[in-house]
């Protein structure tokens, strides 16, 4: 069976859940280390799609954003931190997803 | 770290675009995005030491980028440059190209102009013209004439050295054969053995030619991305082995094959004809581009996967 379909609607879901435990795990982080330490965990998502959803999760209050201009690298960079909405809204997910993996053994009953 | 003057005009060139794609949101959000960007392209060069058409290449073009975020803020995504794609992928071609044939010297003089795009008389000039698509006449032409594709034909400039044999594949359950530019024909044929016939070309005009085969485990991987600037090869394959092919630039043809079979194309053109006794399941995939598949029953049983993908050109299954 083709799986590609299936993994790419689900991982649209997960991205966004995986960001925000990210970032509730850190102090605060920018872009190129989320995309690492996503990628190092395992979920793709490409360069392109980040940056873009972060923005959303700014605007919907989710993240906070702190530019650093001076870097001793010289690239100045925007730092993103959770926000209390975001935590909430964290904490949301995180009972809604084990309730989902709760369904999924209920299954098995 | 400092990038080259190449390197920092093709960034410019990229932000004014990403700029221009942006138009339609406010100055102060438009500038962060910009240098958010730019940072994250910069950084990302220095840190893991890709070239900057890779990383470039990895983003997606300037109006790609821009539609993802008009998008998310209910914009309307701006119309995409009919050439956009060309530009950003064969820049990364621009880069094998030079790599693979051309001398420093002829570098250096064709540094200026990067980029000619005429869009009334369907052409693009990269880097001078080492790559020069001519999309009126179907020509592609790369490294100035030495790699010359146009519709079915691929022409070489040097004289190409003829690899052509056939291997024994008793206990090989699957091929892979990757290559960078070119054109290549895979058909079937009922016997043990893969057969191949190719032209190859370097600006070496050398070929050490054993190198290319490699068995491990069950699958046979004939590497045609180090030595071998351009190829026109055509395979026979006994039926049933899987076969997993991989080309960056140029053609892939493939005709009523009896296998498994996964196909990346990144620039250029799949054609995949099906075998009438048989039932595919196929998936094709073009990111920018179009596809022409004929009605594909939905089938419970199917005799022989197929998943193709191009990213900018197109597919057609017949």
């Amino acid at each position: 069976m083709e799986l590609s379909n299936w993994r790419s609607q689900l991982r649209k879901g997960f991205v966004e859940f995986s960001l925000l435990r990210l970032l509730r795990l850190h102090e605060r982080l920018y872009g190129l280390e989320i995309l690492e330490r996503l990628n190092l965990a395992g979920i793709e998502i490409g360069e392109g799609t980040l940056y873009p959803l972060l923005s959303r999760l700014v605007r919907d209050k989710l993240l906070l954003t702190q530019w650093e201009i001076k870097q001793a690298s010289g690239h100045p960079r925007k730092y993103y931190k959770i926000s209390a909405k975001g935590g909430e809204t964290l904490a949301r997910m995180s009972s809604e997803w084990e309730s989902l993996v709760r369904s999924i053994k209920d299954l098995e009953k | 770290m400092e990038l080259d003057e190449k390197d920092r005009n093709r960034l410019n060139i990229y932000l004014k675009e990403l700029e221009e794609a942006l138009k339609s949101i406010g100055a102060v959000e438009r500038s962060e995005i910009i240098l958010e960007i730019s940072s994250h392209i910069r950084e990302s060069c220095s840190k893991s030491g890709r070239p900057m058409n890779e990383v470039i290449g990895a983003l997606g073009t300037p109006e790609q980028v821009a539609n993802r975020f008009l998008m998310e803020r209910g914009l309307k995504p701006i119309q995409l440059k009919r050439f956009g794609f060309l530009k950003w992928a064969l820049a990364g071609v621009g880069v094998f190209i030079i790599v693979g044939f051309l001398s420093a010297i002829f570098l250096l003089k064709s540094l200026l102009p990067i980029l000619d795009v005429n869009d009334e008389e369907g052409r693009i000039r990269i880097l001078g013209g080492l790559i020069d698509i001519d999309e009126k006449e179907h020509k592609v032409s790369l490294g100035k004439g030495l790699i010359r594709i146009r519709d079915e034909d691929v022409s070489f400039e040097f004289e190409a050295i003829k690899f052509q044999g056939s291997y024994d594949l008793k206990d090989i359950g699957a091929i892979r054969v990757k290559s960078i530019n070119g054109k290549m024909q895979f058909d079937q044929k009922a016997s043990s053995e893969l057969r191949y016939d190719c032209r190859l070309v370097n600006s070496k005009k050398e070929i050490d030619t054993s190198k290319l085969v490699e068995i491990e485990e069950n699958v046979l991987t004939l590497d045609m991305t180090k030595d071998v600037g351009g190829m026109n090869c055509h395979f026979s394959l006994p039926p049933g082995l899987d076969l997993d092919v991989d080309l960056a630039n140029g053609k892939l043809d493939f005709r009523e094959l009896k296998q498994n079979l996964n196909a990346r194309l990144t620039n250029g053109s799949i054609n995949f004809e099906r075998d009438p006794s048989k039932s595919y399941h196929v998936d094709a995939d073009v990111a920018v581009g179009h596809r022409k598949l004929p009605k594909l029953n939905a089938e419970e049983n199917f005799d022989y996967n197929v998943k193709l993908q191009v990213k900018n050109g197109k597919i057609r299954v017949d």
